[in-house]
C-alpha cells in the first residue's frame, strides 16, 4: 500500500537532488504579492465571522481604494452592487447557502 | 452506421431550447473566464461546478464543456490584442497575432484564430465520434490490471511527452499522488496521514486544488508585474470575417497538419500548451516564407490555435472512453461526472447512451455557437480588459473563495484554497507544471485501487501485468512513452541533426 508513496517520496528526493539554484523572485515582486495574500487572508478570515457578502463589501471597496484611482462614488457603488448581485444569483437563484453573518440574520435569510 | 444515428439522437437530447440556452450562456461566460488572466478553463469549471449538482447531468455538462470552448475562444482576443495570453495556450497565438493587431490587421487576425480554433476543435470532435465508441468497447474487456497500467500510461506520456522539465513533472506528479492519499483508505477504511485532524478525513477536493492552484496563484503571477493593459481596438465585421475565410483554402494543409499534432497531442495527455506551440513550429518549418513567422504572418495565428483546440477537444476522448482525462480541464470534468453519480470508462457508452451522445453532439452545437458568439462579441471582451485591475481582482478573488467554499461547504476548504494558491504560486516561480498534480489528485485513488484490485486477484503476484497480450503491450508502451524524451534526443544527438528550435513557454 505505501509502495507508490515510498516512490513518490523517492522520486522528489531525487528530483531535490537535480534542482538547479537561481534567484525566484525579487524584493518588488514579492512586496507586490503580499499586498494581494495579506488582504486575502484577512478577507477569508472576515468570512468567517461576517459572512461572504459583508465582508466582500469590504474587501472590494478596499481593494479599489488602495490600488486603484476611483470616484468615491464608482468605489461605493461597485462595493455594494456586486456582493448584492452574487447575493441574488447564489442565494436567491441556485439557492447555494453560502458563510452568512449577524447582517443577513438581521435581515432575515 | 450505428453511431451516427446515435448522434442524430444526441442531437435531439442536446437541441432543446434549455440546453440550448445553457450552451450559450456557458460559452459567454467561458470566453469572460478566457479573457480574465487569473480564470481560466480548468477553475472556471471548478467554481461552476458546485452548482449544477442540482441540475439534470446532461445540461450541466453541457454547460460545463460549453465553458471550456468559451475559453478556448477566449484566450485568442487577449492574445491578439493586448500580447497577453489569456490562456496559456495561447501563448503561441502572440507570437503572430500580436503584429498583426500593431499592423492593424486585429480583425483579420482575430477571424483566423477563431476560425481555426473551430477547424481544429471540429477535427477533435469528429476523431471523439468515430474513435470513442471503439476504444470504449474495446475497454470493456479489462479488469483492474488493465486499467492499472492504462492509468501508468498516461502518467508516463505525461512524463514523456511533457515540455516540461522531466524530473518536475515526476515531483508534481507525485505530489498529488501524495495529496490523493490523504483520507480514509476506499479499499482497507484505515486512515491516512491524516494526522486526526477531522477536516482532513475526506481526503482534499482536486476542485479546492484546481481553484487554488490555477486561480489563486495566476492572479498573483499576473499581479507581480504590476498590471497596465494597453489594447489594440479591433472591429470584426463580416466583410473581414469572409476575407479571412477566402483565404482559408490556401493554408488547407496547415491546419491539417496543426489538427492532426493537435488531436495526437490531446489524446495522449500532452495537452494543448504542447501542441500550439508543436503546432507553430511545425507551420513554420513547413512554410516557404519562413522569415515572416513573428512579424504578423496569418499562418502563425492559425496553425497553433488548430492544434490547441484539436488538442483541448481530443482530451475528452480518453476521459469518456476509458475515464481518463487528457487534461486538466478535462480531470474537472471527470470529477464532474462522478459527483453526478456516474462512472466515466468504458460502461459509460453502454449504460449511458443518452448521456454521452447527447455530450458529442452538444460538442459540435457547442463550436459552431462558440465560434458566432466569439464573433459578434470580441468588442465587448475586449472592453472587459479595459475595466482597472484593482476592481477585476477581488471579484476574481471573491468568486474563487465562494467556489471554493461551495465544493463541500466547509469554511475549511476556502482556507485550503489559499493554501494551496501560495503553494501553487511557489511552484510556478519554479516551474513546475501544476497540471500534472491535479491529474495525479484525480486519478491516483482510482490508480491505485485498480492497482491493489489487481494484486489482491493475483494474491500480491506483480506478474499479473505481464499476464496477457494487452497488458504486457500498454505496460510496456508506458515505458517506451516514459522514456521517449531521452531516447528521441539521443538519437538526434548520434545523427548529428542540427537541434531543432523549441519555443518555451512563458507562462
Amino acid at each position: 500500500m505505501a509502495g507508490i508513496l515510498l516512490v513518490a517520496s523517492i522520486f522528489i528526493f531525487f528530483q531535490g537532488l537535480r534542482r538547479p539554484p537561481g534567484v525566484l523572485v525579487t524584493w518588488l515582486q514579492l512586496r507586490r504579492v503580499a499586498q494581494v495574500l495579506i488582504p486575502l487572508t484577512f478577507y477569508i478570515l472576515a468570512i468567517e465571522y461576517v459572512g461572504v457578502y459583508v465582508a466582500s463589501v469590504f474587501f472590494i471597496a478596499g481593494f479599489m481604494v488602495a490600488f486603484g484611482s476611483f470616484r468615491w462614488w464608482a468605489v461605493l457603488l461597485s462595493g455594494l452592487l456586486i456582493p448584492l448581485v452574487t447575493f441574488w444569483v447564489f442565494e436567491l437563484q441556485f439557492k447555494v447557502p453560502l458563510p452568512k453573518g449577524p447582517l443577513e440574520a438581521w435581515l432575515g435569510y | 452506421m450505428e453511431n451516427l444515428e446515435l448522434l442524430f439522437h444526441g442531437f435531439a437530447v442536446a437541441l432543446t431550447w434549455h440546453n440550448v440556452l445553457f450552451m450559450i450562456i456557458g460559452v459567454l461566460l467561458g470566453i469572460v473566464v478566457g479573457v480574465l488572466p487569473g480564470l481560466g478553463g480548468p477553475n472556471g469549471v471548478a467554481i461552476l461546478l458546485p452548482l449544477t449538482f442540482g441540475m439534470n447531468p446532461t445540461t450541466a455538462i453541457i454547460l460545463l464543456t460549453a465553458i471550456y470552448w468559451g475559453a478556448l475562444f477566449g484566450g485568442a482576443i487577449t492574445a491578439v490584442l493586448f500580447n497577453i495570453p489569456g490562456e496559456p495556450w495561447s501563448v503561441a497565438t502572440t507570437f503572430d497575432g500580436y503584429p498583426m493587431a500593431q499592423q492593424g490587421r486585429a480583425g483579420e487576425a482575430l477571424a483566423a484564430a477563431f476560425t481555426a480554433s473551430f477547424i481544429g476543435a471540429i477535427s477533435g470532435v469528429i476523431l471523439i465520434t468515430f474513435l470513442a465508441p471503439m476504444v470504449a468497447k474495446f475497454a470493456l474487456r479489462f479488469g483492474p490490471a488493465e486499467f492499472f497500467a492504462v492509468f501508468l500510461l498516461t502518467f508516463c506520456s505525461f512524463i514523456g511527452m511533457g515540455k516540461e522539465n522531466k524530473a518536475k513533472i515526476v515531483a508534481s506528479l507525485a505530489g498529488g499522488f501524495v495529496l490523493a492519499a490523504v483520507g480514509i483508505d476506499t479499499i482497507s477504511g484505515d486512515m491516512r496521514m491524516t494526522f486526526d485532524v477531522p477536516e482532513l478525513m475526506n481526503g482534499f477536493d482536486f476542485l479546492v486544488l484546481v481553484i487554488g492552484m490555477f486561480g489563486i496563484s495566476e492572479i498573483l503571477v499576473t499581479l507581480e508585474e504590476g498590471l497596465e493593459f494597453k489594447g489594440k481596438r479591433a472591429r470584426i465585421d463580416m466583410a473581414v470575417v469572409f476575407h479571412v475565410w477566402r483565404q482559408i483554402p490556401r493554408y488547407l494543409k496547415t491546419l491539417v497538419r496543426s489538427s492532426i499534432t493537435g488531436m495526437w497531442m490531446g489524446v495522449t495527455p500532452g495537452g494543448a500548451v504542447a501542441a500550439s506551440f508543436m503546432g507553430y513550429g511545425l507551420a513554420q518549418r513547413f512554410s516557404k516564407k519562413r522569415d515572416s513567422f513573428g512579424k504578423g504572418n496569418i499562418e502563425g495565428v492559425l496553425a497553433p490555435e488548430s492544434a490547441a483546440h484539436a488538442a483541448g477537444t481530443s482530451a475528452l476522448l480518453p476521459m469518456l472512453a476509458l475515464g481518463i482525462p487528457g487534461s486538466a480541464t478535462a480531470a474537472v470534468l471527470l470529477g464532474g461526472l462522478m459527483i453526478w453519480g456516474l462512472q466515466p470508462g468504458p460502461l459509460l457508452f453502454v449504460e449511458q447512451k443518452d448521456f454521452v451522445w447527447g455530450l458529442i453532439a452538444s460538442m459540435y452545437l457547442g463550436n459552431i455557437t462558440g465560434l458566432l458568439v466569439v464573433l459578434a462579441t470580441v468588442p465587448l471582451f475586449a472592453a472587459i480588459m479595459r475595466v482597472p485591475f484593482a476592481l477585476i481582482a477581488p471579484v476574481i478573488l471573491m468568486v474563487c473563495a465562494i467556489g471554493a467554499f461551495t465544493v463541500a461547504n466547509s469554511r475549511f476548504d476556502i482556507w485550503l484554497m489559499l493554501v494551496f494558491g501560495i503553494v501553487g504560486y511557489v511552484l510556478k516561480k519554479l516551474d513546475y507544471p501544476l497540471a500534472p498534480m491535479v491529474l495525479a489528485l484525480v486519478l491516483g485513488d482510482r490508480a491505485e485501487d485498480a492497482f491493489r484490485q489487481a494484486l489482491i486477484g493475483s494474491a500480491g503476484d506483480l506478474s499479473v501485468f505481464f499476464d496477457n497480450p494487452l497488458v504486457t503491450t500498454l505496460v510496456v508502451l508506458s515505458f517506451a512513452l516514459l522514456l521517449w524524451g531521452p531516447i528521441t534526443s539521443q538519437v538526434r544527438r548520434l545523427f548529428g541533426r542540427p537541434a531543432t528550435v523549441t519555443v518555451e513557454p512563458s507562462s
